[in-house]
């Protein structure tokens, strides 16, 4: 749906070349200092984090400032206590040792900083799979591309799980460098299917090496990113009114996710 | 029961007790083309304050006393005629009016004084002459009468260049557009820049703001009613024209001189041909055009019956290359039957069927992916015109519309293995009977009143969700066929009064109630065509809307000035937004995603219109608020709604300076829409994310731009010699013709279109970037016709 609208726009580009674009001074008005907490939990390990920091002015941009003396700890369902502590190389970045996601937890996030106490639930769900990544070879680079240029659409193919009602994030890596986009998927349409979708981001080269994330997540940490993804593209003449991201903590701004990963790469010939 | 047959008491009644009157009744037409005249009127010498208007088919009728009477018969932009008529029994009458100012200089004579505005009890309507269409410049040189009816006051348009607009404070989807009879679900083009309407094969156009007749509901802020032309029936005509962005063609002809008539016109855009010359072969492929199609044919079958058969079809076709396509567009059609059960009863039946649907297609050959999304309706309506006395005249109808909506319908290719489900289909039923009368009273006194009741069942079959507090589903209920799932009725009543000051000014004053079944859940600001209709239900309920308004009608320089001023206020119960981040596309569980509120509107509209002379034109200034508040948005507080705008001025002006040449200008001002704007900025990941603090609290900048126009005929007259007498004389050419220039945004003002936050790429600060879409934009195009 979102290519239709994108392709559509663009082929508005009959009337964007008579738009012009300026810079120009609007008066906003200042929001309280508010507490922001992003909570990655991840079925890697060494790749659990939670960030600690406050939220600026918009015009402001002598950067965020991060909060080092807070108390952070992640519970299972089975009561163990994993205590997160702050980084040394990283102020407001709080990691704890061997500490892993495993599937079809429950996991509870208590923080304590600035005198306020934020709780977050999150849900793991069961390992997905992704069952391969193939390729389609296309010339001339699409609206705008070179016409000798060869590129590749890469696809990833997995197939839902039928017994869970799903959410997925599909991230990509094209040698190393993570893709603008990242992608959403649920099985509302199509549960227990197999399912097959492109990465139309970054463009793919001959011999480039293609990484696809594919994390299984809980149904608030999707709604989190669904709306994070639309406050970020906000404020365009055909996006909605623009909101601040559905949270699932119980104060402050931010998130807390369990993402269950699997990953795969393919390299181009 | 009890009411019909109350109904049926109350014509009984009024047919006795008027039983000593003879009517005079007939049609009245347009000498030139045969059409039908709407809202011509005709008056009595000898008995002031009587007299008849037209209805949409061009007939009257007129009950007096027995006695010889001079009536006269006028319209505006026609020469008025007078015949004397020995009334003794009763009388068919059917005349055709000749277009006034055929001779030019003729115009400022004839000139009619027509205060129709300050006698009739309508009040919170705009009008536009197609006319007035045609002259007023417009973006591309496409004249769209929905871009034109937005300088009226109360009418404010969705944004640059678009022909969405909103009445009175109501969202863009609580607008009835009916085309002939038929609702036009999605009346735009291309995001909106166009509207489906061909203004070339249009003949009437009017917009109920307030109080619409009964005969009109479901929708809660307006009705815009347009018609369709019948087409000449004298002789053949053809009328095209060429434009930068579209060309057109309309055909009509008498089937029978007289008696019947058609005619066909068509649109086309031609954006995609200059895609043909692009080095990319897939663009050279691609596609992206729409267009537009109206037909229609009348037929009178003896003195009592006439059949009108109309049709629209317009779609939008876009592709890229064989790999994606996207098409959306309307099908209406309606079926009028005309018939005239006596000289005081007129009726029409009509069947209309009207369909929106939209596809959209991934993939080629045998590796497809389909979406297909549709409305369609089936509607039977009755009405009835009946001129019980000089006084009254009663209208009473009724009808009932199968809705059938298909959100999600979808196809795979053979080579494609995993299979989607689609989305259940809804089915409603809508009904209403209304009856309502308009009523003289006495010399100043002129009243219309009565209600409209209407009822909407969703029936089965099909799965019922029920939802938590989150918009999560807990519980399905299966129904069968035809098994009533929810039900909701109201009585909308309605009413207006004039009451005439003297000849020249008059205060008037209408309530009226309405209610709306059909929601469009739109996820944009602007109308895209998968916006989805989604209809009342268990989880939905109607939205409500009560509207009062009065208003002071005065003429001034014996009706060559027309002045009106109009103060409403209108509270919407059950007004529709959505969950921060919902999916309204394929959703099968949308009705989760919606929230349900309140609203209210309120303002003061000014019109100054001069009608006739070489210069006409208006000025129009409306002062408004309107706002709405729920329960999960904003903490509960009230909230401007984004049509919020403060101040809204728009001037128009046309002069003639000679016969062949007319200059026309416009200009609008109006307050910025109501906008959020991030009041703070966190990180989340390597993202920079906005933080906002409440909804619509900022403005973007005010809004103005002025569009000029010039329009230059060709040489409408011939001299030709009489042989016989060597008189010379002017006859009009055959073959008629104009160019028309314009400029759109004629300063180039930067009005913004959108104002978005984002990180400088050079220096890393947050920076505000104003995008203006359309400067200077100069058009031209070339109309003709014979």
């Amino acid at each position: 749906m979102k290519t239709g609208i994108k392709f559509l726009t663009l082929s508005l580009g009959v009337f964007v070349f008579m738009a012009c674009e300026k810079v120009i001074e609007v008066p906003l008005n200042e929001s309280d200092r508010e507490l922001v907490v992003e909570a990655v939990a991840r079925s890697v390990e060494g790749e659990s984090y939670v960030k600690i920091s406050k939220s600026g002015s918009v015009y402001d941009d002598s950067g965020f400032e991060k909060i080092s003396t807070a108390n952070v700890t992640i519970t299972d369902k089975d009561g163990v206590v994993y205590t997160f502590s702050e980084d040394d190389g990283e102020p407001g970045t709080y990691r704890a040792e061997g500490f892993v996601v495993t599937e079809n937890n429950q996991y509870e996030l208590n923080v304590v900083a600035e005198d306020l106490s934020v709780v977050a639930n999150s849900t793991s769900l069961t390992k997905p799979v992704l069952d391969s990544l193939s390729y389609l070879e296309t010339t001339g680079g699409g609206f705008g591309g070179a016409g000798s240029d060869t590129t590749y659409l890469v696809f990833y193919h997995y197939t839902d799980n039928g017994a869970e009602t799903n959410y997925y994030r599909i991230r990509a890596w094209v040698n190393g460098e993570e893709d603008e986009f990242f992608y959403l998927g649920d099985d509302q349409l199509g549960n227990g299917q197999p399912v097959q979708a492109p990465i139309f981001g970054s463009s793919v080269g001959p011999r480039d090496t293609v990484l696809i994330e594919l994390s299984s997540i809980d149904k608030p940490t999707h709604l989190y990113l669904t709306t994070l993804a639309s406050t970020l593209a906000g404020g365009g003449p055909f996006a909605p009114a623009p909101a601040n991201p559905v949270t699932n903590l119980s104060e402050g701004i931010g998130y807390f996710g369990a993402f269950v990963v699997d990953t795969m790469s393919i390299v181009m010939p | 029961m009890k009411k019909i047959n109350l109904l049926t008491l109350l014509v009984v009644f009024s047919m006795f007790a008027f039983g000593q009157d003879v009517t005079l009744s007939g049609t009245l037409k347009d000498g030139e083309s045969g059409e039908d005249i709407i809202g011509g009127r005709i008056e009595v010498a000898e008995l002031p304050g009587v007299g008849a208007i037209t209805n949409t088919y061009g007939f009257y009728s007129l009950s007096v006393p027995k006695g010889t009477y001079t009536f006269t018969f006028k319209s505006l932009g026609f020469q008025s005629q007078t015949v004397k008529l020995e009334m003794n029994d009763d009388k068919t009458y059917d005349l055709e009016l000749e277009v006034e100012g055929k001779v030019f200089d003729a115009v400022e004579v004839t000139g009619e004084k027509l205060d129709e505005n300050i006698k009739s009890a309508e009040m919170g309507i705009d009008k536009i002459s197609i006319k007035d269409v045609d002259n007023i410049p417009v973006l591309f040189g496409e004249k769209d009468i929905l871009k034109t009816i937005q300088l009226l006051p109360g009418v404010k348009g969705a944004g640059e260049g678009n022909s969405g607009f909103y009445v009175r404070g109501g969202s863009a989807d609580q607008n009835l557009v009916l085309l002939d009879e038929a609702p036009v679900y999605n009346a735009s083009h291309l995001l909106g820049f166009f509207s489906v309407f061909n203004s070339d094969a249009l003949k009437d156009v009017k917009l109920y703001k307030g109080t619409a007749p009964a005969e009109f509901g479901g929708r809660l802020s307006s009705v815009m009613d347009i018609k369709m032309k019948d087409g000449n029936a004298k002789r053949l005509g053809v009328s095209g024209g060429l434009g930068l962005i579209s060309s057109k063609l309309t055909l009509e002809a008498p089937i029978v001189k007289d008696k019947g008539s058609f005619i066909v016109s068509g649109r086309r855009t031609y954006a995609d041909l200059f895609l043909a010359f692009s080095k990319d072969e897939r663009a050279k492929n691609s596609t992206l055009y729409f267009y537009d199609l109206n037909a229609k044919a009348n037929y009178r079958i003896g003195k009592k019956d006439r059949i009108f058969i109309s049709g629209y079809f317009g779609r939008d076709k876009f592709g890229f290359d064989d790999q994606f396509g996207f098409d959306w567009g309307n099908v209406t059609g309606t079926v009028r039957w005309n018939h005239l059960y006596s000289d005081r009863l007129f009726g029409n039946t009509s069947f209309i069927v009207s369909n929106y649907n939209y596809k959209i297609k991934f993939g080629s050959e045998n590796e497809t992916f389909e979406i297909g999304s549709e409305i369609q309706d089936f509607n039977l309506k009755k009405d009835f015109d009946f001129y019980i006395n000089s006084n009254n005249t009663l209208s009473f109808g009724g009808n009932v519309i199968h809705h059938t909506f298909r959100p999600g319908e979808i196809d795979t290719g053979s080579d494609i293995d995993f299979v989607l489900n689609d989305i259940q289909e809804r089915y409603s039923i809508e009904s209403a009977a209304y009856i309502s009368n308009e009523q003289k009273i006495g010399k100043r006194w002129n009243v219309v009143y009565g209600f409209r009741y209407s009822n909407f069942t969703q029936i089965g079959p099909g799965d019922v969700y029920s939802y938590n507090g989150a918009g999560d589903v807990v519980d399905t209920t299966t129904f069968g066929d035809f098994e009533v799932a929810s039900s909701y009725h109201g009585w909308s009543p309605r009413a207006s009064a004039n009451f005439s000051l003297d000849e020249k000014s008059s205060i008037k004053g209408s309530f009226s109630r309405t209610y709306q079944f059909l929601h469009l859940i739109s996820n944009s600001t602007s109308s895209l065509p998968t916006d989805v209709w989604v209809p009342s239900s268990v989880n939905v309920k109607p939205q409500i809307a009560n509207q009062g308004s009065i208003g002071y009608f005065r003429n001034f320089m014996d009706n060559l000035l027309e002045f009106s001023g109009e103060i409403y206020y209108k509270d919407m119960q059950n007004v529709i937004d959505y969950r921060d981040g919902a999916e309204v596309t394929l959703n099968p569980t949308v009705e989760g995603e919606l929230l349900f509120g309140v609203g209210r509107a309120y303002g003061v509209e000014l019109l100054l219109k001069k009608r006739r002379g070489k210069f006409t034109g208006w000025v129009s200034y409306t002062l408004s608020r309107t706002e709405r508040k729920f329960d999960e948005i904003n903490n509960g507080d009230w909230f401007s709604a984004r049509q919020d705008r403060l101040h809204d001025i728009s001037i128009v002006g046309m002069y003639n300076f000679t016969e062949r040449l007319t200059a026309s200008a416009t200009w609008v001002y109006y307050t910025g829409n109501a906008v959020t704007f991030p009041s703070g900025k966190y990180q989340i990941g390597d993202q920079v994310v906005p933080l906002y603090t409440e909804r619509n609290g900022y403005r973007m900048p005010d809004y103005h731009r002025l569009d000029l126009g010039v329009t230059l005929e060709n040489e409408k007259y011939k001299v030709i010699k009489d042989v016989e007498t060597g008189e010379e004389k002017k006859v009009e050419k055959r073959f008629q013709s104009s160019w028309n220039f314009s400029v759109y945004n004629a300063y180039g003002r930067q009005n913004a279109f959108s104002i978005t936050f984002r990180e400088n790429e050079e220096t890393g600060k947050t920076e505000a970037v104003q995008l203006a879409l359309f400067r200077f934009i100069p058009s031209i195009s070339y109309n003709f016709k014979f």
